[in-house]
């Protein structure tokens, strides 16, 4: 096996191959490699979520998966959320939660905030403000203090449910 | 570095008997950090997810063995969590949800961070880490396997393939309390404790099992004399507040930097107390005695 290998992913509903360093996470392949920025790098040792991603519909850190694991397997970031299937782009019900709650300050925290909470209403499409916290527990914001992102996701749940 | 993705147990064994610094990779979840700050620098991964065999959970009455590719989120999702109230408090308290869908047991296992809070839930289940080294399995008793800080009895080359342990009599109850500075950080406190009555009168306890971490250098089962104090009677609350003084006395806790010994102590005091009573309610014995006046 040569130092550098070729993967291949479908990010986001689409076949990539690219070329990866033995070690390299997913998300230096995402952000390098295949050029989305939307998931973002932060602290480096999985602790604040910033890069957060779907692997086969699961949300975990990319800084934390080296990124041959994720050959052959289908990759979702915030870019691949949003409807693009006619002509037009329909933010996903969580992007749009966020925008008309502004869930958000500085923004920075969002993309990984969307992703998590995309996951959780696929797997919980009415949770409580308790289930929220425990779920996404793995994403740091360091300005809104929590409240308003909640407001987005409880937001973005009732789209769902009606 | 070179990456390596072998097929099979023992090919794996091989690439890691061929390369001088090799380090096994499964979930990352605790190998990605260490490289990307640059604490090691290993020649090569050598990652075993595509090993077969190793991500099944097999419980039947008596016992149970969990392949060391489960991730933690599998173990939470199978009826054995349901179960066992010791176990699933222990793995909830690992991390957050993402961290739990990819960290695997068998990884956390033989990472052997001591603060690391499912291997006590382990040790009070008497449970064995299983390892292939190429030649043969091995089985550690996990009270045994941790030998310090990031280190265990594996040898470079041997890998976990999994955990057993025998499921501790249905009269039994079990609870992990731990503490975290910040929402899924590592715990700064974490103690698992296990309580059987006896079968007959239903509330002498009759084995009694704890375990701590974050309170030494490697995860902890509590040395038999303070496990014993809780034995031979209905544990009364006198008794319990007896065991947190000694577990207190018997952590190997560091003045470290930012970290106040005196307040982890009183954690440890707290958490003791919180996971016995919560196992006493959660077993077949009546709730904690009042001590006799």
């Amino acid at each position: 096996m040569s130092a550098i290998d070729d993967i291949t992913i479908e990010l986001n509903g689409e076949e990539q191959t690219f070329s990866v360093e033995p070690g390299v996470p997913l998300r230096d392949a995402i952000r390098n490699e295949l050029e989305l920025t939307g998931t973002k790098e932060a602290c480096e040792v999985g602790e604040c979520g910033s890069c957060m991603t779907l692997v086969e519909g699961t949300p975990v850190k990319s800084c934390l998966i080296p990124a041959h694991q994720a050959d052959g397997k289908a990759v979702t970031t915030v870019e691949g959320l949003a409807d693009r299937s006619d002509d037009g782009e329909d933010l996903h019900p969580v992007q749009e939660g966020f925008i008309e709650e502004f869930g958000m300050q500085c923004g920075y925290c969002t993309p990984g905030f969307v992703v998590s909470s995309v996951a959780m209403l696929e797997e919980n499409p009415d949770p409580s403000r308790e289930e929220m916290k425990q779920y996404l527990k793995g994403n740091l914001c360091r300005c809104t203090g929590y409240t308003k992102i909640f407001d987005a996701v409880e937001h973005a749940a009732e789209q769902y449910d009606g | 570095m070179q990456y390596y993705q072998p097929g099979s147990l023992a090919d794996a064994v091989d690439r890691l008997k061929e390369v001088d610094e090799a380090k096994i990779v499964a979930g990352g979840q605790s190998m990605m950090p260490l490289l990307r700050q640059g604490l090691i620098s290993p020649d090569a991964l050598v990652d075993i997810t595509a090993v077969p065999d190793l991500d099944e959970v097999t419980a039947s009455d008596d016992t149970v063995e969990i392949g060391a590719l489960v991730t933690y989120s599998e173990l939470l999702d199978a009826e054995l969590c349901a179960d066992l109230d010791l176990l699933r408090d222990a793995v909830e308290a690992i991390g957050d949800v993402p961290v739990r869908n990819a960290g695997t047991i068998g990884g956390g296992v033989s990472h052997a961070d001591p603060a690391q809070d499912l291997p006590p839930a382990l040790q009070c289940l008497d449970a064995a880490a299983v390892s292939f080294d190429g030649d043969g399995t091995r089985r550690h008793d996990l009270s045994e396997f941790f030998l310090d800080y990031y280190l265990t009895e594996l040898a470079p080359h041997e890998i976990v393939t999994g955990i057993e342990f025998e499921r501790p009599p249905a009269r039994a109850g079990g609870a992990y309390a731990s503490d975290t500075e910040a929402p899924g950080g590592w715990s700064t406190a974490g103690i698992a404790a296990l309580v059987v009555p006896d079968a007959e009168d239903g509330e002498t306890c009759v084995d009694a099992r704890l375990a701590y971490c974050a309170g030494a250098p490697v995860p902890k089962r509590v040395p038999d004399e303070i496990e014993s104090l809780l034995v031979g009677d209905r544990i009364d609350r006198e008794t319990v507040d007896e065991v947190a003084m000694a577990i207190v006395d018997d952590l190997e806790l560091i003045d470290d930097v930012g970290d106040d010994v005196e307040y982890r102590k009183h954690l440890f005091r707290v958490m003791t107390k919180r996971a016995i009573t919560t196992a006493l309610r959660r077993s077949d014995a009546p709730p904690l005695a009042e001590a006799p006046r």
